[in-house]
């Protein structure tokens, strides 16, 4: 049949369906002709619509029950591919993993089905060309990746390297290293996470569970890349339930709790976050008994004691640290683990320097956080005990400072820098004037008024350099109220307005 | 080690060339296409997680659809250019995600046959909802070919629950139009499920 019957055919039905049956056959007859075919269908689809209890009539809710039903109970039972399930080796966040034998080899695997995860028919290619990308990874710490598919109804799991060996922090605990021998231990899993990033694969959930040592101190790194092939959460709110539902947060950058764009430096942090304990014998945090909203609140603003702190309680009888090197190992971690990605070590490498130097006993290249970082900190610290006046009083003189300073600058530069800078200047005293619109109210925080200011930037058409001076100078105020995390995009977007005025290997491109 | 192939999935059925129709992965549909695997994605986890709360209880389509969109709108409100465009898409996945479990039922030997059964009409001939499913994937893939418009009228009715009001503001046509094309495509469907399930 082709469209132009199917046309024809319907409406013949149209005009017979409300006949009486003899009256429709005779119509049928007259309208078809010879042609059987269109009588048959014509035929069928009468008597079809005569029948009024048409399938399609019916809801679809039983059939959904009864197709979707207990599907998941039978995933042991069945083959993976050459692969027969033996055993159940664990069960995580992430999933169950599986000892498996090849039947044609018997060489062993494990195989981890991600639970709750259903994948469509598109992402599972996705998925495929990805986990192939990771099974390029060869590295001796690394626990190979063999295969990864999904199963029937989309759910995904991997096939890999079965390894014998404990989780990080049970050997650590088990054999008491010394404080030297575990830095080397954390050196060689900095050494497999760093050789992953030069082939730009970034793990995004570094965690001691994730890090098996063998008996022979051998480390293997587990699951790279697999995080984000999780299913979110359901405690519904957004992007945190996102993050909390694939990631351990105790090990998570905050960039990662906030669903941000995350980078090799998420991997550094956790690096951080993994040596703090093992050093300090506890976590940065205490996380227990918060609710997701206080986690996040805690990863984003607070600051880790130096490990130190419990680490010369916890390891003075076994390690006998002089206390310089107490003060090197806190720099080691806290730049690790620093919340502001730009101040954190840059690479894995940079981390594995530092362990290094200390190995060495040579000075760090890290240093502790400067002044002015600590100022901005204790600004931001006692923000709620400042008075509004006094807030806008500080926020006021920065206009000032960072105007001057323009100011200053652009008597030397062009005409066009001076337009600019009292364009700013204008702009922000008018956001701190409550704008066109009414004035700010008393209660009207200082950061949200930055926050509006920032929005309407955003909105304005403004030259590419005004807008980017526009961003730093908002940026430049919210480091003075102690709101790095804030001046950061803000910071970030002024450097990509200029990359792309003035090309990377101009003077006027800097990053702060 | 020799890197051995092995698939645990059936093929994806193929869809009508229509409205929305998402390709084979390309840059340009690569939103289309994310989305589409959010939404079936959704309902997976949603259908699983509603058997796994509450048991024996009936999974109903519709409450489905809605609460998926309910959490998508959280996160990817911006993306959809509509509830009705969501929907749409979500026909599309359930759609998919049924057949695939038809597929399963029906090769899977072990749990196959029982209690599977729709009244079909006055002569109670049993037939299993698998087939059923999956004959009317196949001619509705049979009717997008000879009508596009009028697949995705199905589609979008049976699948997603859409109401013929909603449909006809999809297709830009009058209510009395949709119901039309419903009637003719519900008579044509059935005849040819009942021929080949």
């Amino acid at each position: 049949m082709d469209s132009e019957k199917w046309m024809r055919a319907q409406s013949i039905f149209h005009e017979a369906a409300d006949k009486s049956p003899a009256a429709r056959a005779d119509l049928v007859k007259a309208e078809c002709g010879s042609d059987e075919m269109l009588t048959g269908v014509v035929l069928r689809m009468l008597e079809e619509d005569a029948r009024g209890n048409s399938v399609l009539d019916e809801g679809l809710g039983s059939t959904v029950s009864q197709l979707l039903d207990g599907e998941t109970s039978r995933v042991p039972h069945q083959m993976f591919g050459p692969y027969k399930l033996l055993r159940l080796l664990g069960e995580g966040g992430m999933g169950v993993v599986y000892l498996a034998e090849r039947g044609d080899l018997g060489s062993k695997a494990a195989i981890k089905i991600l639970r709750d995860s259903a994948l469509s028919p598109m992402r599972r290619q996705r998925f495929e060309v990805e986990q192939q990308m990771l099974a390029h990874l060869n590295h001796p710490s690394i626990a190979r990746l063999y295969d990864a598919d999904t199963l029937e109804d989309g759910t995904p799991f991997i096939v890999m390297e079965y390894v014998e060996g404990s989780p990080l922090n049970i050997y650590v605990e088990r054999r008491q290293l010394s404080i030297n021998d575990l830095l080397r231990l954390v050196r060689s899993i900095c050494e497999a996470v760093q050789y992953a990033h030069a082939q730009a694969i970034i793990h995004r959930d570094l965690k001691p569970s994730n890090i098996l040592v063998t008996d022979d101190g051998a480390v293997k790194l587990l699951d790279f890349g697999i995080s984000k092939h999780m299913p979110p959460g359901d405690n519904g709110n957004g992007n945190t339930a996102t993050a909390f539902r694939l990631l351990t947060p105790a090990y998570s950058a905050p960039e990662q709790i906030r669903g941000a764009p995350t980078g090799i430096q998420a991997d550094v942090y956790s690096l951080g976050v993994i040596l703090y304990e093992r050093i300090a014998g506890r976590l940065p945090f205490d996380l227990s008994n918060q609710t997701p909203g206080q986690i996040e609140r805690i990863i984003e603003r607070e600051e880790p004691k130096p490990p130190s702190y419990f680490g010369k309680l916890h390891n003075t009888a076994s390690w006998r640290i002089a206390d310089l090197a107490w003060s090197e190992l806190d720099t080691l971690c806290l730049t690790a683990m620093h919340k502001d990605q730009k101040q954190r070590y840059q690479s894995v490498e940079a981390l594995i320097r530092d362990l290094d130097h200390y190995l060495k006993r040579e000075p760090l290249e890290a240093r502790p956080d400067s002044i002015r970082y600590r100022a901005s900190k204790f600004v931001g610290r006692n923000r709620r005990a400042l008075t509004w006046l006094t807030m806008t009083t500080m926020v006021l003189m920065a206009i000032a400072a960072y105007s001057t300073i323009r100011i200053a600058k652009a008597r030397r530069a062009t005409e066009a820098e001076v337009a600019r800078t009292q364009q700013i200047q204008r702009f922000m005293l008018n956001l701190f004037n409550g704008g066109d619109v009414e004035a700010p109210s008393e209660d009207l925080r200082v950061t949200t008024l930055l926050d509006r200011g920032v929005q309407q930037a955003q909105m304005l058409e403004q030259d590419p350099e005004t807008a980017a001076q526009l961003a730093q100078t908002l940026a430049g105020i919210y480091t003075s109220l102690g709101k790095v995390d804030r001046a950061d995009p803000l910071l970030q977007s002024a450097f990509d307005k200029r990359m792309k005025l003035y090309g990377p290997n101009s003077p006027k491109v800097r990053k702060r | 080690m020799p890197r051995q192939r092995f698939s645990a999935r059936a093929s994806a059925p193929s869809l009508p060339a229509d409205v929305g129709q998402e390709e084979a992965p390309s840059p340009d549909s690569r939103p289309v296409d994310d989305l589409f695997s959010a939404t079936y994605e959704e309902l997976r986890r949603l259908a699983r997680s509603v058997k796994r709360d509450y048991g024996q209880a009936t999974l109903n389509p519709t409450a489905l659809v809605n609460e998926a969109w309910l959490k998508l709108a959280a996160s990817r409100a911006s993306e959809f250019e509509s509830v009705l465009h969501f929907k749409l898409t979500a026909a599309r996945a359930m759609r998919q995600i049924l057949v695939e479990a038809a597929r399963r039922h029906a090769s899977d030997k072990r749990g196959g046959g029982e209690v599977m059964f729709v009244v079909f009409d006055e002569m109670t001939t049993p037939v299993r909802c698998d087939r059923q499913i999956m004959a009317l994937n196949d001619s509705l893939d049979e009717l997008a070919l000879l009508n596009p418009r009028q697949a995705l009228l199905v589609e979008s009715r049976y699948f997603g629950g859409l109401e013929a009001a909603e449909i006809a503001s999809l297709l830009k046509v009058s209510e009395a139009t949709v119901s039309r094309d419903w009637r003719a495509a519900k008579a044509w469907l059935g005849a040819e499920i009942r021929g080949r399930a």
